[in-house]
């Protein structure tokens, strides 16, 4: 839980610094293109200012030229009529100029391009530039309010701009006034800035507003600070953002004129400058947005998707943990998980009960510890080299307990490897057999001896036999089959009973085995009838003190409740050699002929099976 | 002798009378055959008329409605075109002192006119209209036009002359006769409005960047406007007046007015 709301956390911090980056990447580009346009704007309007003024000053220069030439020529030769009537012809090509005239000394218009001008006096004395002495320069006067001087309109709908030029004369002093019509200015500006996109004004130097693109108000504004704000004496020229009364933000530029008493100033408004950025900004936030919801739907949804696919998994470990330990902890077979490099990990409780060995004891530990040293190396080697080839192994082997028991186990080793195939564990299930091989011990014992005398029985004794036979094969020695029959068995049977006659066999048998040598096998063949295997027997006669041997321990007395039974044995003997190549069956049945012949020639004796003449080689020798 | 001498005076009076009489019949039957045997047809126009008749200063190419209606005439007359410069001032003495045969420049029918010359049926009919500088900040509407302290600039010898001189009661009237004057006039702020017809102020209007017009309210006076020439010559006349009816039959009217943005003016 504490894992899934950290993850949880991770998720949310991951989602927010991804949005925090694309915000301040989208912030930066919009500020950027913003910067941008604001950039292009204002120097748009510093071009706009430049061009204005230069046109301006242009046409001032080129009227002064063209008119003070017609002016001085005029007045050398021609009546002021004919001079009015000249300006009237030059005013033909000139619609930035209202009406040409000149001055005498005393400001009384003498010569008008409008001869309603004339005899009218114009106040020049405040003209800028201010002049002293009477330099020769050219001067532009406060704004006529009227078409011409000869009308005045205080509503200031049609306006002039005096302009006033020195006339080159030696005698007299004269001006040439030329009327500068300032709508012809204002249109001309008007096809570049009209009032939606801003303003360009043209001020005298003294802050006095000449024209303006604005229609309404010319006096209105207090025109005379904007200027003074521009600090014209430091820079003549310069850009930057300005605010207007209204709260308008303007990207202003001005330039004052290179020849004359004026300045430019035009403004841009900055909410057109940045009309294509807000559909920049809406394009790009249409974009950026959508896009970002839609990354964030998708990682929300794939994490969920994860979050529950890791809930799954976690669950289903878990169920499969809880089956797990449950078989682990409950199991009655013992078992070992080892690591790949055979340190225990861990056991189960069953492997304490079968080894006696603690949880605590093993682990850590080599499953060597529990070895009984009864398998050899080999045994070790070869299951290895099949649990390297197949995976797993399962056998029988003998271990150790802790308190030194030796005991069976059948065991199975797996081994558990990843996804690539490497070994990661071993894990080993074994069960206690020991009580399952005693028993399988007893019963092949029962199998093969007989229950009374605890002599081999005679599916043993055709084992031992035919071992024997072989072995006489490779020896080049000889091997002696005596069947022995015990003489008056039956009458202490019937006499003293079965349990004095299974005494008799027990005794007598225990001490017919104690007559032979080691290597030699005594059998029960039934009833009181028992065979001898005598091996390793290099002639024939080896095997006659053997005989009388086996015959004095047949004939001993046995004791049985204050009594003394005697019975004695018959034998027949016969032998099997390396170069004849007589069956297992014929010597027993040689042997039982023979013995048959020691029965007839007296009991108590042995006879030898001679196959030409039986009869001639029956020997008979008396019990001691 | 007396008698007879002062009979055969009388009698040769009278004789020469009818034989001058009859001389200048010959002399003039019909302008039509004057042209005809002149092989050219003049044509007067007015070529600072915007959209009728205007020949640019530049190329001194000629264009407007009237050139391909002059050219029109010539070659249903089968002869050759010659245009003679003219204007609404010179209008009557160019026409009456046979200095062209037919005036085609978008004469308005005015009783000042008719009193002179004879017209046409009509081809187009326009309303007044005014034009006035962009910077202009007089004139707003056409209610401002006709204000005191208002300057309004006409050609001489236009028919507005006439009109706005009956119609404008406080404005002051400025009448001009030399070539784009009152364009001048308006531009250097002299006069705050001149006054034209439709054709003049749409083609104006196209290539004069710090003009604006101003349009009245309502029908302000409308003049239906023909193809003029000197009176008493029916044959010319009815020739003329077929060209007219034929010229806007056949469509050849409709295309040089659909060419010269004309069409909405257009006397069907």
């Amino acid at each position: 839980m504490e894992t899934r709301q950290r993850d949880g956390l991770r998720f949310f911090l991951a989602m927010v610094v991804f949005l925090a980056a694309v915000a301040a990447m989208t912030s930066y580009s919009l500020w950027l293109l913003r910067s941008d346009a604001v950039h292009s704007s204002l120097n748009a309007s510093a071009l706009m200012a430049r061009s204005f003024e230069n046109f301006l000053t242009q046409t001032i220069s080129a009227t002064e030229f063209s008119t003070t030439n017609a002016a001085n020529q005029g007045s050398a030769r021609t009546s002021a009529a004919h001079m009015g009537a000249e300006f009237t012809q030059l005013l033909r090509q000139a619609p930035h100029l209202r009406s040409l005239s000149v001055l005498d000394a005393q400001g009384r218009i003498v010569v008008s391009s409008n001869p309603a001008n004339l005899g009218l006096s114009v106040t020049t004395q405040d003209y800028l530039p201010l002049v002293q002495q009477g330099q020769a320069a050219l001067r532009i006067g406060k704004p006529w309010l009227g078409r011409d001087f000869h009308e005045t309109d205080a509503s200031g709908a049609t306006s002039l701009i005096p302009v006033l030029y020195p006339l080159e004369e030696a005698d007299v002093l004269r001006h040439l006034v030329a009327g500068f019509n300032p709508d012809f200015f204002v249109n001309h500006m008007l096809q570049q800035v009209d009032e939606k996109v801003g303003v360009v004004e043209i001020f005298r130097l003294d802050g006095l507003l000449l024209m303006s693109t604005r229609f309404q108000g010319q006096g209105a504004m207090p025109h005379s600070d904007d200027v003074a704000k521009l600090k014209l004496g430091e820079r003549e020229f310069g850009q930057f953002e300005s605010t207007f009364n209204n709260g308008q933000v303007m990207l202003t530029a001005f330039r004052v004129s290179s020849l004359y008493p004026f300045v430019v100033v035009s403004h841009l408004r900055r909410d057109v400058a940045l009309e294509r950025w807000h559909t920049e900004v809406q394009a790009i936030l249409w974009v950026v947005v959508p896009s970002v919801i839609l990354v964030l739907v998708v990682a929300v949804v794939l994490y969920r998707r994860q979050r529950l696919f890791k809930a799954q998994q976690a669950e289903s470990q878990r169920l499969q943990r809880i089956n797990a330990a449950c078989v682990f902890d409950n199991s009655r077979e013992g078992i070992i998980i080892a690591s790949a490099e055979g340190r225990i990990i861990d056991v189960n409780a069953a492997f304490t009960r079968i080894t006696g060995y603690s949880r605590a004891e093993a682990i850590g530990k080599n499953p060597r510890m529990l070895s009984s040293g009864r398998q050899d190396k080999a045994f070790y080697q070869k299951m290895w080299q099949e649990l390297k080839t197949n995976g797993h192994w399962s056998g029988e082997l003998w271990n150790r307990r802790k308190d030194g028991e030796v005991y069976a186990e059948i065991l199975t080793i797996s081994a558990v490897s990843d996804s690539v195939g490497t070994v990661q564990q071993y894990v080993s299930v074994f069960t206690n057999i020991t009580a399952m091989k005693i028993y399988q011990t007893e019963l092949e014992h029962i199998a093969r001896f007989d229950a009374l005398t605890n002599l081999p029985n005679r599916i043993l004794l055709a084992d031992r036999l035919q071992q024997a036979m072989s072995q006489a094969q490779r020896r080049q020695s000889l091997v002696a089959v005596v069947f022995i029959d015990l003489d008056g068995f039956k009458a202490v049977n019937d006499t003293h009973g079965h349990e004095a006659g299974d005494l008799v066999l027990t005794t007598v048998s225990s001490r017919m085995r104690a007559a032979l040598r080691d290597g030699d096998t005594l059998a029960r063949n039934g009833g009181d009838e028992f065979v001898a295997v005598l091996v390793d027997l290099l002639c024939r006669d080896d095997a006659m003190p053997l005989l009388v041997r086996l015959l004095a321990a047949a004939a001993e007395p046995v004791a049985f409740a204050d009594m003394r039974l005697q019975v004695s044995a018959s034998l027949g003997v016969s032998f099997y050699e390396a170069q004849q190549a007589t069956s297992m069956d014929d010597l027993l049945r040689q042997a039982d002929a023979a013995m048959y012949q020691a029965k007839q020639a007296g009991k108590n004796r042995y006879a030898i099976y001679q196959a030409a003449c039986a009869s001639e080689m029956q020997k008979t020798l008396v019990s001691t | 002798m007396r008698l007879t001498s002062m009979v055969f005076v009388l009698a040769s009076i009278f004789y020469s009378a009818l034989c001058w009489a009859q001389s200048s019949a010959v002399i003039h039957p019909t302008r039509l055959q004057d042209v005809r045997n002149a092989k050219k047809v003049r044509v007067c126009i007015w070529p600072d008329y915007y959209g009728i008749t205007y020949r640019n200063p530049k190329t001194q190419q000629l264009t407007g409605i009237d050139v391909d209606m002059a050219q029109a005439l010539a070659k249903d007359l089968g002869v050759k075109l010659e245009f003679v410069d003219s204007s609404f001032s010179k209008l009557v003495e160019d026409v009456t002192q046979n200095r062209c045969d037919v005036a085609m420049f978008a004469i308005g029918i005015t009783p000042q006119r008719q009193a002179k010359l004879r017209f046409t049926q009509p081809y187009l009919a326009s309303d007044i209209y005014a034009i006035t500088s962009k910077a202009n900040r007089r004139i707003k509407t056409w209610a401002d036009i006709d204000q005191a302290g208002s300057v309004v600039a006409i050609v001489k010898g236009t028919l507005h002359e006439p009109i706005m001189r009956d119609r404008l009661k406080n404005a002051k009237l400025m009448v001009l006769d030399t070539p784009f004057a009152r364009e001048q006039e308006v531009q250097s702020g002299r006069s705050d409005v001149f006054m034209t017809d439709y054709p003049y102020s749409q083609r104006f209007l196209t290539n004069a960047d710090w003009a604006r017009l101003v349009t009245p309210d309502s029908v302000y006076h409308i003049t239906p406007y023909a193809y003029a020439m000197a009176p008493g010559d029916d044959v010319w006349h009815t020739r003329l007046e077929k060209f007219v009816t034929d010229v806007k039959r056949d469509g050849r009217l409709q295309t040089a007015a659909k060419r010269h943005q004309l069409e909405p003016i257009l006397v069907r």
